[in-house]
């Protein structure tokens, strides 16, 4: 039983960054109906630019809470910069072109992301600066350390921040409004370029933090550390219901117990299988997802 | 007789005057040709003819049926493990336990047909299994569905220790030679071209064009789609042998999805709905890292911005969606 | 059931299309509210009211697109509700479709050449490895689809890109296509929009002389008043979902409701 809680708390926290990874996806098929592949490497380069940051400022403000913070402040505004571009120069011109040239499109992008990291940053995995010195609570039956309550605390401030958006703001109801329909939302006076790429700037801002929790997390990065957690992320967007905000973090949630228990309880080598099973059931039982609405088709 | 004096398209006359040219020109390359080269240029031929067989297979569900499928590697994993299997462990044994002579090449090649056969005949069911539940999916879904299935099936053969597992698969017995490949890769772009330019053909594009309008017409979607499927399927099993025949080894690192990705790479730079688009996109796309020895990494790089570039100015890729026509070469007949 | 003393169903009595007491809902609105319809084996219906009215919702619930919530479709007595659109083509229903559904990327003549799959009996391996009984089945095949073609006037654009075809001719060439399909009803979703005077009359003839030549039940949708008055032996009048009105042309073009229908009440206010 002991195990099975401690597991749980692991899960929760792999599945919170997944959740926020999970919202960009998410929140872009909701309004565009484009997977965007790239978003897993945005995620990657968002973990890069915290590396980066931390290691350039001094070691007074790096360090600590403080330079967490700034290395998420920083990482995120630089995404969001990149979110931007990428949908600016790759995915506009193709909003009227048919849907599998903008899958290709997204992944030629993902892939030049990653292969420019590479070379950029160098192949090998750098440690992430360990910012925060490790210490663990035990609370009842389970052990759980101060990085992980980080993690969810910073995943949940996200994500009510994220709610507030998008249920109380203007832009948030234009958001909700395109996902129905672009022409209606067009004809209530709706800037839709501006909102899509607010929408980007969100989702990529979002993945930047998880970047910088995974890196907080693991203590090392890579240039291709984005490419399964991408996948799994958009395999819990699926899950929950892709299109659909709360089934998103439901999905990222669920996600990062499964792939904890599995490899707790079954073995480390179908870490990655579990995220294909689940993909496989979902799409041929559920394919609207846990929390998704099932759709009629219109002629 | 058409314009430009060839027997008449589609007919069985024409089948069978390619056939001829075809095993005119094997012979003339097998015997007078390649013994002449020296062995790094067969292998990129040989290369070339796998990614040909790999990319017009492809080129039938994605470019003519218009089904997103980006797992293919995942087919081409499970023909070249089972080829393999075969090979190594029922046909060398048998093989070995023969005594030398002229029996044996012959031996050698039946094995080998058999060893491809069942490659493509796993691939293909695989197909069917995964076709068949995954292909009423539209769009997005389709491709992830698809993605999903080629890693599934890539790890299950990595957690599967006769095949060697995480070690790999060594000791595969060399038969591929060129004229093999050769062979294969003119049975399929003969096989895809006659299917597409064929009845059963037109349905298929007709499904990619308009599904509905289709199924109004009488057409069973499902069932044509699953066919390009499983028939893509087969055909990138076969190139799975020949690669695991050549290189003597399998890995499964071989078989990712960056290996999926290259192959739509060739065909969507080729066209997709373009046979010979395919074609010369494979055998340019293989022979140009050869000249361009730069590292893994930037060849990545070009691969990628190539592919953005090509769809944000010429989707419809190098050919444009159009096949080769005779009478862009001979001289038509005056009236 | 006693089948010895069964009697045997004879179809030539039955109608084409029976629609029984059909009702079919999109979440909370109520599309089509118990319609009753009958198409006779040689008849030419016609089908008419306001736009939004659910003509062409009972267009794609004959041709199984949806199933209805209520009640039953029956072609020639056979139970066709809840059955594949691929399935009910075969069983005899062919349709063409309001905004021309072409499939623009294949030759005029492959459009048709598709529709007529299912004359091909050859096994497929034999067609694709062209042997003489294959190669023969496709020769078969593309001279059904030319005379087809010529038969609509079609023919010299065999080999012209379906979407490049010009609008008229688009929509005799859907009609081309439906017929290839050797259906006992033909559906047509407003065949004359966007036509001229002189191409309206031209397709006006064309459908009496299809349904004579191929014996044929027609129901036509259509605006355009002279067309519909001008060849529908009947014509059954949708307003909101529901059937408001059915008989002769000359019965419907004076009757109240119909004229309410289209042209909104005499109202009180004038006008």
């Amino acid at each position: 039983m002991e195990q099975f809680v401690q597991q749980l708390i692991n899960g929760l926290s792999l599945g919170a960054i997944y959740a926020l990874i999970a919202l960009g996806y998410t929140m872009v098929y909701g309004i565009l109906r484009l997977i965007n592949f790239a978003h897993g490497d945005v995620y990657m380069v968002g973990a890069f630019v915290g590396y980066y940051v931390v290691r350039w400022l001094s070691p007074s403000v790096g360090s600590g809470l403080g330079g967490l913070l700034v290395a998420l402040a920083a990482s995120m505004v630089a995404c969001g910069v990149l979110g931007f571009a990428i949908e600016r120069a790759a995915y506009r011109p193709l909003r009227k072109a048919p849907r599998l040239n903008s899958l290709i499109t997204a992944i030629g992008v993902s892939l030049l992301l990653e292969n420019l990291a590479q070379i950029v940053f160098g192949a090998d995995p750098k440690a992430f600066p360990a910012l925060i010195e490790r210490s663990t609570f035990t609370i009842g039956i389970a052990t759980i350390s101060n990085i992980q309550v980080i993690v969810l605390a910073t995943a949940v401030t996200l994500t009510v921040a994220l709610e507030f958006i998008v249920h109380r703001t203007r832009m948030g109801t234009a958001m909700r409004a395109l996902s129905f329909s672009h022409d209606a939302a067009g004809l209530m006076g709706i800037n839709i370029n501006r909102v899509i790429s607010f929408t980007f700037v969100l989702g990529s801002a979002l993945a930047a933090a998880a970047g910088i929790l995974v890196g907080l997390y693991n203590q090392k990065i890579d240039p291709l550390m984005g490419i399964m957690p991408g996948l799994k992320a958009f395999v819990a967007a699926v899950l929950g219901g892709i299109g659909n905000i709360p089934g998103a973090i439901l999905g990222g949630l669920i996600m990062g117990v499964a792939e904890t228990l599995t490899v707790g309880y079954l073995s480390s080598t179908y870490r990655d299988a579990i995220t294909f099973v689940i993909l496989v059931a979902v799409l041929l039982f559920r394919p609207t997802g846990l929390l998704g609405k099932t759709q009629r088709t219109t002629f | 007789m058409t314009m430009t004096g060839l027997p008449l398209k589609d007919s069985a006359a024409r089948t069978l005057a390619w056939l001829g040219v075809y095993l005119v020109a094997l012979i003339i390359l097998s015997q007078a040709v390649i013994p002449l080269m020296n062995p790094y240029h067969i292998q990129i031929l040989i290369f070339i003819g796998i990614n040909i067989t790999l990319a017009v297979s492809l080129n039938l569900v994605l470019g003519f049926a218009g089904q997103f499928s980006i797992g293919h590697a995942g087919f081409m994993a499970l023909g070249g493990y089972t080829s393999a299997a075969m090979s190594h462990y029922v046909f060398a044994p048998m093989l070995a336990g023969q005594s030398a002579g002229l029996m044996n090449s012959l031996s050698i090649n039946i094995y080998f047909a058999s060893s491809l056969l069942s490659g493509g005949v796993m691939a293909a069911v695989a197909g069917l299994v995964v076709g068949i539940p995954t292909l009423r999916l539209r769009g997005d879904y389709l491709a992830i569905a698809t993605l999903g299935m080629g890693e599934i099936i890539r790890v299950v053969i990595l957690n599967t220790d006769f095949v060697g597992g995480a070690r790999g698969f060594g000791d595969i017995p060399p038969w591929t030679t060129f004229t093999w490949v050769f062979l294969v890769t003119g049975v399929c772009v003969l096989v895809v071209r006659n299917l597409v330019n064929s009845t059963t053909g037109r349905a298929i594009i007709a499904v990619r064009e308009d599904e509905d309008a289709a199924s109004a017409m009488g057409i069973n979607t499902t069932n044509f789609k699953v066919l390009a499927f499983v028939l893509g399927a087969f055909f990138a099993g076969v190139a799975g042998g020949l690669q695991a025949h050549f290189i003597q080894y399998l890995h499964t690192n071989s078989f990712t999805f960056l290996r999926s990705i290259e192959i739509i790479v060739f065909v969507v730079l080729g066209g997709s709905g373009s046979i010979t688009g395919s074609v010369i996109a494979a055998a340019v796309l293989t022979i140009l890292p050869e000249f361009l020895r730069v590292a893994q990494s930037w060849r990545m790089v070009i691969y990628s911005t190539l592919l953005v570039v090509m769809m944000l100015t010429r989707p419809r890729g190098l050919m444009g969606g159009t096949e080769f026509r005779w009478s862009w070469i001979l001289p038509g007949r005056k009236k | 059931m006693d089948f010895a003393g069964a009697k045997e169903v004879n179809t030539q009595t039955q109608p084409a299309l029976d629609f029984e007491n059909v009702c079919l809902s999109f979440g909370g609105l109520k599309a089509i509210k118990n319609v009753s319809l009958r198409v006779g084996q040689r008849e030419l219906v016609g089908l008419i009211g306001p736009n939004g009215a659910g003509k062409t919702t009972m267009f794609n619930l004959t041709t199984g697109v949806y199933a209805p919530d209520e009640g039953r479709i029956c072609l020639k007595g056979a139970v066709i509700s809840g059955r594949a659109p691929h399935e009910i083509n075969r069983l005899g229903i062919a349709r063409t479709f309001q905004n021309i559904r072409l499939w623009g990327d294949l030759s005029v003549l492959d459009n048709v050449r598709t529709a007529l799959l299912h004359t091909c009996g050859t096994p497929l391996w034999q067609v694709v490895l062209r042997t003489q009984r294959g190669a023969r089945d496709e020769a078969r095949v593309r001279d059904q689809a030319r005379e087809l073609l010529a038969y609509f006037d079609l023919i010299r654009f065999e080999a012209e890109k379906a979407s490049n075809l010009p609008y008229g001719e688009q929509r005799r060439l859907e009609i081309a296509r439906a017929l290839a399909t050797e259906p006992a009803l033909l559906l047509l979703d407003e065949p004359a929009a966007g036509m001229n005077t002189g191409e309206k009359v031209k397709l006006m003839d064309l459908i009496q002389k299809l349904q004579r030549e191929r014996h044929l039940a027609v129901l036509l949708i259509e605006h355009d008043m002279k067309v519909v008055m001008g060849i529908c032996e009947r014509i059954a009048v949708l307003d909101y979902g529901e059937k408001i009105a059915e008989g002769r042309p000359e019965e419907i073009q004076k009757n109240p409701r119909v004229i309410e229908a289209y042209l909104g009440t005499p109202s009180a206010g004038g006008g």
